[in-house]
């Protein structure tokens, strides 16, 4: 096994039939998700850096039912398929893509300590005790918000980047010459800095009220598509120690906030 | 086409009322027509425009049949226009075709909004629903964060400084010291602006405009009604509006705002003004970036100049070039969401008919209303003057 590099707040093993992401963020021993992940970024994180060190084919992945549109929606590029040349596994704060028949023992995987992010155990459990408030059936919107619906009708562009022809991101509902809008290409999941902002807690919408106190605010950046669009975006797993307008970022997916009891997902920005 | 005037304009102080949003109308409404030189009572008018976000959403809903039945114009054709903070200078558009087409001689156009009854939590939640909920809102902006991005934007190209805005929030606040309407009426200092609590950076709390309770309102009046009430009308000479895309990162820059500098162009051209004629000019300054972005797309400056004709203190009163935001502008008169372009209105009205008190701007002949709802997704524009000619 090498471990080669780091993505995405995780170490990323990759071997020739193998690619194993574990969360890097430990609490003393005990591996933890970031702020911003768990099972399902992980498993998302793992098949994301699957194919960018050149592998393809269909993977047989176990979901659960309410993982589905978030899962097929973030990966428009894979193929699921039962029996599949590739299995995606689950473990503790990670996730691995395996032939089938490597026989890797993904459970033994352990981050070296030199590249773990140790994290407080206060701030951990703060975080936590958040998400399942935030998670929790009596915190409900306070009137106009993205209702569920329209969330998941953008889950494509949202997760995927799907873009309309143009290309215009995210679509729209007609053209100008009152047209119906045509499906484009994904944009790519790499971008730049076009400008960046920090809220400090009290400044940020109400759907952050329980965690940006924790998190000691919000970093948001509009940042630019080779493709031409822009889009403003989270910061994940935290804030950058240093920003600069022209670095050059890359979206992964995440939890982005809970309300009515659903956990609503997007793309998140972490520096190259 | 008709030629339409301002004969009257009135407003209740802007600030923390213990009043409610139907009582806040009635006041201003009767200020209002205590300003019209002849006789004119509420019931006669022939339409209401009334301006507002209906923040809090108390009365979401009829909010216009509730308010002109509090205000003395029970059965009047009356009607809500919400375009988030230019709600109200929206109306003052609709009022002013309403007359301009033939289709009425008199009409109140307004705005209010009651902010500061509600929880924290109430308050962050209607701060927010004006932008843009799918995209910006989920990746955590609110409007001090979207006009931080402006002002980020703003400084990597043109090499605009915070100080630059410092110099806004320090002129207005001055100019809000003579107004007894205004919100914040306190002197505050270089130092003390530049070293505020940041809210978005690079934005402090003094780059941020108040939430404010207020109201305010006009009744406007076909030409040959106007003569007969007054003998100082302040006619309206031209009207612009526009509107762009509501989320920030769908505009191809983010260093000017589409919307005012269409609706400028429009109301320039209505008028036969152009910015160098302006002597009075109210500008839509939710942030102080809004105002250095306002002085540039309004051609009050060239485009990327805004910075130095700030630190320049070229907007002082009757000290630069063009007034600007004489009344202590929505940074220290305060911003009643549905309320400011109507208030913007009336303040105009006082300069151009010499009764500013000790804000008053010398021998003021033209005026300029710039009314911006959210970070720029629409904007209304009017310019007003003395004459016809």
């Amino acid at each position: 096994m090498i471990l080669n590099e780091m993505m995405a707040g995780n170490a990323l093993i990759s071997i020739e039939e193998a690619v194993v992401v574990a969360s890097a963020f430990h609490v003393g021993d005990r591996r933890v998700h970031a702020p911003d992940a768990d099972d399902l970024t992980i498993l998302i994180d793992a098949l994301e850096a699957w194919r960018h060190h050149g592998h393809e084919g269909p993977v047989e992945v176990d979901l659960h039912e309410s993982e589905r549109s978030l899962f097929a929606a973030s990966l428009p590029w894979l193929t699921v398929k039962e029996g599949a040349d590739h299995v995606a596994h689950r473990f503790q704060c990670g996730a691995a893509v395996t032939a089938r028949e490597s026989g890797l023992d993904v459970d033994a995987v352990s981050v070296p300590s030199d590249l773990r992010i140790s994290v407080d155990a206060d701030a951990h459990a703060a975080i936590n005790t958040a998400w399942s408030t935030e998670m929790g059936t009596a915190n409900v919107s306070q009137g106009a918000y993205v209702s569920g619906q329209v969330h998941d009708l953008g889950l494509k562009a949202r997760l995927g980047m799907l873009a309309q022809a143009g290309p215009i991101w995210p679509p729209r509902g007609s053209m100008a010459d009152g047209g119906e809008p045509q499906h484009g290409a994904c944009l790519s999941m790499a971008a730049r800095v076009v400008s960046w902002t920090r809220l400090i807690a009290a400044g940020c919408p109400s759907e952050f009220a329980i965690r940006a106190p924790i998190l000691g605010g919000l970093t948001s950046m509009i940042l630019s598509f080779e493709e031409g669009p822009s889009g403003v975006f989270l910061y994940a797993d935290g804030h950058p120690n240093d920003v600069n307008i022209d670095d050059e970022v890359l979206l992964i997916v995440r939890r982005v906030y809970a309300q009515d009891g659903v956990l609503r997902y997007g793309r998140k920005a972490i520096r190259l | 086409m008709v030629d339409v005037a301002m004969v009257g304009a009135g407003q209740t102080p802007y600030g923390t009322h213990p009043a409610a949003m139907k009582d806040m109308w009635a006041d201003a409404v009767r200020s209002c027509f205590a300003s019209i030189d002849g006789d004119l009572a509420p019931a006669s008018v022939d339409e209401v425009f009334l301006g507002s976000t209906a923040f809090g959403g108390g009365q979401l809903g009829n909010t216009a049949a509730y308010l002109a039945e509090h205000a003395g114009m029970a059965g009047v054709p009356a009607r809500r226009i919400e375009n988030a903070c230019a709600s109200s200078g929206f109306a003052l558009r609709d009022g002013w075709a309403a007359i301009a087409s033939g289709r009425a001689d008199v009409v109140v156009v307004g705005g209010v909004e009651k902010m500061n009854d509600l929880t924290p939590e109430r308050k962050r939640y209607w701060l927010g629903v004006s932008g843009d909920t799918e995209w910006e809102r989920l990746a955590g902006l609110t409007f001090p964060g979207t006009y931080a991005l402006m002002a980020r934007r703003h400084m990597h190209e043109h090499g605009s400084t915070h100080d630059d805005l410092v110099h806004i929030s320090v002129k207005n606040h001055a100019h809000a010291l003579d107004n007894p309407d205004a919100h914040l009426r306190k002197d505050v200092s270089f130092e003390k602006a530049a070293n505020g609590m940041v809210i978005a950076d690079p934005l402090t709390l003094y780059d941020c405009c108040p939430t404010s309770d207020g109201a305010a309102a006009v009744v406007l009046a076909s030409a040959d009604v106007a003569r007969k009430l007054t003998d100082a009308p302040v006619w309206m000479r031209g009207s612009g509006a526009a509107s762009d895309h509501l989320a920030l990162h769908d505009r191809p820059s983010l260093t000017t705002l589409a919307a005012t500098r269409s609706a400028a162009s429009q109301a320039y051209a209505q008028s036969g003004y152009a910015a160098s004629d302006l002597d009075v000019v109210e500008v839509h300054d939710c942030f102080t970036v809004a105002e250095l972005l306002a002085t540039e797309d309004l051609g009050l400056t060239e485009s990327g100049q805004g910075g130095v004709f700030a630190r320049n203190g070229e907007g002082k009163r009757n000290e630069g070039r063009t007034t600007v935001n004489g009344s202590g502008g929505l940074k220290a008169k305060g911003h009643p969401l549905g309320a400011t372009g109507a208030g913007q209105a009336v303040e105009v009205f006082k300069q151009l008919r010499g009764q500013a008190g000790p804000r008053q701007v010398r021998d003021a002949e033209v005026g300029l209303t710039h009314n911006v709802g959210g970070s720029g997704a629409t904007c209304a524009v009017h310019v007003f003057g003395r004459s016809l000619e």
